[in-house]
C-alpha cells in the first residue's frame, strides 16, 4: 500500500506527522496558530513524554495531574489544562478579579484581586509524594503567594510564596504548616517547584536546583478548597489573599507523584527550553 | 490606585458573575475592611443588569495587611 503523507489541517507550518497527538489537541483547543508557539508546545509535550531533545528518559506527562502553558492572548486561549486537553477538562482554569494581562510574555495578574482557579482540590494532593510549580518572569520580592492554599484554622498549607520582602525568605508549606524557609533570596524568578518526596519532608527547587529542605510531617486536611494561581486560597470564606503581580509562563500540579533530584533538573531543562523557544525565558 | 467601594449586599450580588468571558468579579476587602472592585472590572462591564457598578463611589485603595502568620 502506498505510504501517503498525512497533513495536519488547520495547523500551519508544521511538518506532516510532526505533532504529538496531545499537543495537537491542546493547540487546536487553545486556538494557537503561530508557528513558533506550535513548535514550542509540541516540543514540550515530546519532552514531557521522554521523546524529546531535552528528555529521553522520564515520562513526566503521566505524572502530571495538570499543567498550564499560558500561551495566547486571551483567557480563552490560556485556560486549558495541557494534560489530556479537552473543553470539559476538570482543571481548565477559571479567572476571577481584574482580568490578567496576557501577551507573549505570559499571564500577568494585577496583585490586587486577580487570580486563576485550578479546580485542583487540595485534599486530593498526596501526603507522601506531590509537586507543584510556577515559572514567573519578575525578579522582584513581594509579600505574595504565587500558587497555593492555606487552612486558616490550622495554618497548614500547600503553597509557594517566593520570596517575601518581609525577610527575603520563601513562604511555603506542603501539606504542613506555613513557614518561612531557612535561606534568604535576591534571585527569585524562573521555575520555582515544591516537591514532597516523603511523608516527613519536602523540598523547594529553583531552576532545577534544591534551595530548601523542610522537615515537616504531612497532615491530613479534608477541606475541599481548590488551589489557585496568583494568590493563596483560604478556607475561611473560600476567599483568596496575598495576591501575586507576577507574569506566569507555566504552572503545574502533580497530586500524587514526585520527582527525584535528577528528574528535577531534567524537568527544568524541558520547561526552560519551552520558555526559550518562546523568547520569554529568564 | 483608585478602586470602587461596595456594600456587603452589592458584593454578594457580584460574586460568581462573569463580567467578561472566563472572568468573574472578585470583590475583596481592602486594608480598612471595605469591600471593593477594581476600575478594570467596572470598565469592562457591559451587562446592563450590572450597569449599577458604574455608579459605585471611587476611593483610594488601601493595601491589606500581609498575612504571614
Amino acid at each position: 500500500m502506498a505510504n501517503f503523507p498525512t497533513i495536519a489541517i488547520g495547523l500551519p507550518f508544521v511538518k506532516a506527522g510532526g505533532l504529538d497527538a496531545d499537543a495537537a489537541a491542546f493547540i487546536s483547543l487553545a486556538a494557537i496558530t503561530d508557528a513558533t508557539q506550535i513548535a514550542a508546545i509540541n516540543n514540550l509535550y515530546k519532552d514531557f513524554k521522554g521523546q524529546g531533545a531535552n528528555n529521553s528518559s522520564y515520562n513526566f506527562y503521566n505524572r502530571l495531574t495538570a499543567f498550564w502553558l499560558f500561551v495566547g492572548t486571551t483567557t480563552a486561549n490560556i485556560k486549558y489544562n495541557g494534560k489530556t486537553p479537552s473543553e470539559s477538562n476538570t482543571y481548565n482554569l477559571a479567572f476571577s478579579g481584574t482580568a490578567p494581562t496576557i501577551n507573549s510574555n505570559g499571564c500577568k495578574f494585577n496583585g490586587t484581586n486577580g487570580f486563576a482557579d485550578t479546580f485542583v482540590a487540595q485534599n486530593i494532593i498526596s501526603n507522601s509524594a506531590n509537586g507543584m510549580s510556577v515559572y514567573f518572569r519578575e525578579n522582584t520580592l513581594r509579600n505574595e503567594v504565587q500558587i497555593g492554599y492555606v487552612n486558616r484554622s490550622t495554618f497548614d498549607s500547600t503553597e509557594i510564596g517566593m520570596a517575601w520582602t518581609l525577610n527575603n525568605k520563601a513562604y511555603i508549606g506542603n501539606k504542613s504548616g506555613q513557614q518561612f524557609g531557612a535561606n534568604t533570596y535576591t534571585n527569585v524568578n524562573g521555575l520555582i517547584r515544591l516537591n514532597r518526596h516523603s511523608g516527613s519532608a519536602y523540598r523547594l527547587y529553583r531552576n532545577g536546583s534544591q534551595i530548601e529542605l523542610i522537615t515537616a510531617t504531612a497532615v491530613t486536611d479534608n477541606n475541599t478548597n481548590t488551589i489557585v494561581i496568583g494568590g493563596e486560597r483560604w478556607t475561611a470564606g473560600n476567599v483568596v489573599a496575598n495576591y501575586s503581580d507576577k507574569t506566569f509562563c507555566y504552572a503545574d500540579i502533580m497530586t500524587s507523584n514526585s520527582l527525584s533530584a535528577a528528574e528535577e533538573l531534567v524537568y527544568y531543562n524541558c520547561i526552560q527550553a519551552f520558555q526559550t523557544a518562546l523568547s520569554r525565558n529568564v | 490606585m483608585k478602586v470602587h467601594k461596595l456594600t456587603a449586599t452589592q458584593k454578594n450580588k457580584l460574586i460568581g458573575i462573569e463580567y467578561i468571558p472566563n472572568c468573574t468579579y472578585n470583590p475583596v476587602q481592602d486594608g480598612n475592611g471595605v469591600w471593593i472592585v477594581t476600575s478594570e472590572e467596572i470598565e469592562q462591564t457591559t451587562d446592563e443588569n450590572f450597569a449599577w457598578v458604574k455608579d459605585l463611589p471611587q476611593i483610594d485603595y488601601v493595601k491589606p495587611k500581609d498575612n504571614a502568620s
